[in-house]
């Protein structure tokens, strides 16, 4: 049994697995909640034991593990983290506004020109991470990574992404570059 | 009529001296026993946050997502709101910061204090500003004001803010503050109007500064709740950069979050 599966079953009471897999995606959120190190502090001052508060330390990790799903604007739930893509295609825009910044991809496939939509962080983050309005330009070939859209549509969330001389886009020169 | 027009003569110039007066030298002595707190600075979830594609990389350090410690009423209650499918799904399906379809408890007090945010913090003698990005400014008045009192209160999402400087730390104290959620991560976690908040905010380093908040709310809490916050200085941005929610492509539809074209 997984910490997540002792975790969900500490959650709901059961010991159904079923049960405990359907629930496992609220541990990310509802119940990242659970327990943290203050709370943990908290019970063990207030006489709960150390077996107790050990486990509850090892719930908090699982939660706080959890957290990583939370996205900086939204849920990250759209889209499926367990797949990782590779889109090679054509900027149609780069769209640089919040909450989200854009690409608007054209991606040949099977002679069918199909636009997707690659969702990045906010401008303040993409700032900081060496990116700039004008990183991307209209007509440019550009290869994404990308974590798609569960529900099959040409939706994803941006990783990283690469120019057509595959270095990787954002970073900012070293100072000797040449 | 000379000692007349004499007469405004001086209180044009003696009028035109008050609001030209640079700082007074007790206000300038007021200042310089204040921290210095310049710069830019975020929460830890906003520094998890910092990649291209927005998604943290590493664990969360989200902390008021933690189990308050409810009396038996309300920790029913909230437990009964784990449970409930409406409230698991705010956070794991359709939980946004902004926009359209956004719950008005994510611009509240203190989840601003422990949502993705980098904010800039402007100590005066008179108050001490927290400016937040997503546009909510705390306004902490440190002029030996108490809270407004009777009418002249109500609950606003940030509640009214009232400190004082024990040394080099911050102690503010909030009140009238709107009920609801206490974080936008944990909906189930309620405080009701009469939550009382103190906090403690000090230096800790040069590029830490702690929050040590305590909430008590005789309606719901047991006892008092307290966690520590902490803000790391912005080292990579020179400028303060407002964060709008003008290009919302997040509609939620079905239940579910999707993306609208451009």
């Amino acid at each position: 049994m997984t910490v997540e599966d002792r975790a969900a079953t500490s959650i709901n009471g059961s010991s159904d697995l079923r049960v405990r897999r359907r629930f496992r995606p609220s541990i990310a959120a509802t119940i990242v909640a659970a327990e943290l190190p203050e709370t943990a502090r908290d019970s063990y001052r207030y006489g709960e034991g150390i077996v107790k508060f050990g486990w509850r330390m090892l719930f908090a990790a699982t939660a706080l593990a959890a957290t990583a799903l939370v996205h900086a604007h939204h849920s990250g739930a759209m889209f499926d983290s367990q797949k990782t893509v590779t889109l090679q295609g054509t900027v149609k825009t780069f769209q640089w506004s919040n909450p989200h910044c854009w690409i608007q991809l054209l991606v040949q496939r099977d002679g069918v020109t199909q636009e997707w939509s690659v969702e990045m962080a906010a401008t303040t983050e993409l700032y900081r991470s060496g990116w700039r309005p004008h990183t991307l330009q209209s007509g440019e070939s550009v290869t994404i990574v990308v974590h798609p859209m569960r529900d099959g549509s040409a939706g994803a969330q941006f990783l990283s992404a690469a120019g057509p001389d595959g270095a990787p886009l954002g970073k900012p020169k070293p100072v000797n570059a040449s | 009529m000379i000692r007349v027009t004499w007469l405004g003569v001086v209180l044009v110039v003696a009028t035109s001296l008050v609001h030209a007066a640079p700082n007074s030298s007790q206000r300038v002595r007021a200042f310089a026993r204040l921290p210095d707190w310049t710069g830019l600075w975020e929460t830890a979830i906003s520094k998890e946050l910092t990649t291209p594609g927005g998604r943290s990389s590493t664990p969360g350090t989200l902390k008021l997502v933690g189990h308050p410690p409810y009396n038996p009423e309300w920790e029913l209650k909230y437990q009964a709101a784990l449970d409930n499918p409406a409230v698991k799904a705010a956070v794991t399906e359709t939980l946004k910061g902004c926009g359209r379809d956004a719950p008005a408890y994510v611009k509240s007090f203190p989840n601003i204090m422990d949502a993705p945010m980098v904010f800039q913090v402007v100590v005066t003698p008179e108050e001490t500003l927290f400016v937040m990005d997503h546009g909510e400014v705390r306004h902490i008045y440190t002029d030996h004001r108490a809270h407004p009192a009777g009418d002249d209160l109500w609950p606003t999402p940030l509640g009214d803010s009232v400190g004082h400087w024990a040394g080099q730390t911050l102690v503010i104290d909030t009140v009238a503050r709107t009920p609801g959620p206490i974080s936008m991560f944990s909906p189930a976690a309620e405080l009701s109007d009469q939550a009382h908040f103190t906090e403690r905010v000090r230096l800790i380093d040069a590029n830490t500064l702690e929050d040590q908040l305590t909430i008590e709310d005789p309606m719901r809490l047991a006892h008092p709740w307290t966690v520590i916050l902490r803000f790391t200085r912005v080292l990579d941005l020179t400028r303060f950069i407002p964060y709008e929610c003008e290009a919302d492509r997040n509609p939620i539809e079905n239940g579910k979050l999707t993306i609208a074209p451009p």
